[in-house]
């Protein structure tokens, strides 16, 4: 009997920036679960280290203190279980979108034709399998985040992370993008922790937004949103939708607004 | 195609402005025509050159030389360059030897390497690969730096170990930097290997290049210089179509 263990479980997660000087604490025992087949999102003000811990959570950078869990065993490095997204495309340009696609199968040696089979499978799934012979510098950076998604579908993670992948398209091509997530999204039911600091795209994709206030990073806020799925373009133009923006706004805008305070902590002298 | 040939005058108009400026001086006989020969007589030569066995046997050990030294350079060159921007320990065991070899005239070392290595192309292509090192680990170096680390993330991502990300990621993200450290090495290789076989050889380009310089026949020396030059553009030409092969996303 194995227990069942949310997707994701960070526990007292602490990050301590060292100089000669002073040690500066970017995010202060934050714990957070998400559970299995959920859509979470992180919002908060530009700084406040949000886009710090998800790249914790994917092993990227050190954490000082805390545990991170996939499914229960616990992380440190990078790997092929936590699907990482970034809002610069990551896409190698040397290599066309199919093989861009096919590296993270051909360096976990899938076979060649199981191999082409998954890559078709998640081109088409993003609806890119007619680009596949074209080069990242080819496509528009929508597009390009859908190669980059559909790259790391491919090598079947256990959970995704996403950091601000819509963050430097164009307002419209974000809300397709939004779309296409939800739609793909419907189709994997991979938990996926999401950070962005565009409130209304969190409201609009997740079933939690947490809401990160800033230096150190604390979760001042965990709101449910209560929306049913499939969720479509028109949601943005509901009510309770801009109940839920003018809520999490009035939070971060609050935080805005204290008083400055020294943003550094000494710890142990 | 009329057009084409009158784009590449153009392109290398400094050149042809060069020679005919020297064609003015030689037909006004300001300098005697010993010392300062028609082009027309150089080239006539340097086709006499080109079409003996004379030049021929002394460019195919210059160029041995010269592509061995520069290949040895380039596979040590590269791997070091790439793997002290990865490791700090690396990089701190090399950047000394680097900051102070770099002003070193290495070509002042030879004569110490012929004692240890022989006056044949050990010796040589020793130095060649000393004087190519420095612009390749330097530019590799800089240009690994450079690689955007989210490329080194993604692949971390997808589980790449330390052999893939260096073949995979690395080498091909660091291309260009390296093209750039081998297009300064290449020129250079050549010189060091003319330089030394000037110094002390019974074979290749610089001891064409001194015998004939002490037959006191200046268009006989100016003609091999010429067959040197055209053979260094030929060599950059190669390097310029590898490269364009190679960074084809640039």
């Amino acid at each position: 009997m194995t227990k069942k263990h949310a997707a994701m479980e960070i526990e007292n997660l602490r990050k301590v920036y060292s100089t000669k000087k002073e040690e500066v604490v970017a995010i202060k025992d934050v714990s957070l679960t998400i559970p299995e087949g959920k859509f979470v999102s992180i919002v908060g003000p530009s700084g406040c280290g949000k886009s710090t811990f998800l790249h914790i959570v994917g092993g990227f950078i050190e954490k000082s203190s805390g545990k991170v869990k996939v499914r229960g065993k616990e992380v440190e490095k990078p790997g092929p279980d936590r699907g990482m997204m970034f809002q610069e495309s990551a896409l190698f340009p040397w290599l066309n979108v199919f093989d861009n696609v096919a590296w993270g199968l051909d360096i976990q040696g899938v076979a060649k034709k199981e191999r082409n089979e998954i890559v078709e499978k998640y081109l088409k799934l993003v609806r890119l399998w007619d680009f596949r012979n074209q080069l990242p510098s080819q496509l528009s950076g929508g597009m390009r985040q859908r190669v980059s998604l559909a790259r790391i579908l491919a090598f079947d993670p256990e959970v995704l992370l996403m950091d601000e992948p819509f963050g430097a398209l164009d307002a419209q091509t974000r809300e397709e993008m939004q779309v296409e997530l939800l739609r793909i999204w419907s189709e994997s039911k991979k938990s996926v922790l999401f950070v962005t600091h565009d409130i209304e795209e969190a409201v609009f994709l997740s079933d939690t937004v947490v809401v990160f206030s800033g230096r150190p990073a604390v979760i001042s806020e965990v709101i449910d949103i209560k929306f049913p799925r499939p969720r479509d373009l028109n949601l943005y133009k509901s009510a309770e939708f801009r109940d839920y923006r003018n809520q999490i706004w009035d939070m971060l805008h609050q935080e805005h607004h204290k008083p400055v305070q020294i943003v550094s902590e000494v710890v142990n002298g | 195609m009329i057009k084409q040939i009158w784009n590449k005058v153009v392109d290398y108009q400094s050149i042809f402005i060069l020679l005919i400026v020297w064609e003015v001086i030689a037909a006004l006989g300001i300098m005697p025509e010993r010392l300062f020969p028609s082009m027309f007589v150089v080239i006539g030569v340097a086709y006499d050159l080109a079409i003996s066995p004379l030049l021929w046997d002394n460019l195919s050990v210059t160029m041995v030389r010269v592509l061995s030294g520069f290949t040895i350079a380039a596979v040590i060159g590269v791997p070091l360059g790439i793997m002290m921007s990865r490791f700090n320990l690396m990089n701190k065991l090399m950047q000394p030897m680097l900051s102070i070899g770099y002003p070193i005239p290495r070509v002042a070392l030879y004569p110490i390497l012929v004692f240890m290595l022989g006056i044949g192309s050990g010796s040589k292509i020793f130095l060649i690969v000393l004087e190519c090192l420095f612009p390749i680990i330097i530019n590799t170096y800089y240009g690994a730096l450079r690689v955007n680390h989210i490329y080194v993330w993604a692949s971390q991502n997808m589980g790449a170990n330390h052999f893939n990300m260096f073949w995979k990621v690395l080498l091909p993200a660091t291309a260009p930097s390296i093209f750039t450290g081998l297009r300064i090495a290449l020129p250079l290789a050549l010189i060091i290997s003319i330089l030394t076989e000037m110094i002390s050889s019974t074979e290749g380009m610089g001891y064409l290049l001194s015998f004939m310089s002490s037959s006191l026949v200046q268009e006989n020396v100016l003609a091999s210089v010429m067959l040197i030059a055209i053979l260094g553009y030929l060599m950059s030409v190669i390097l310029d179509i590898i490269q364009k092969k190679f960074i084809f996303w640039h």
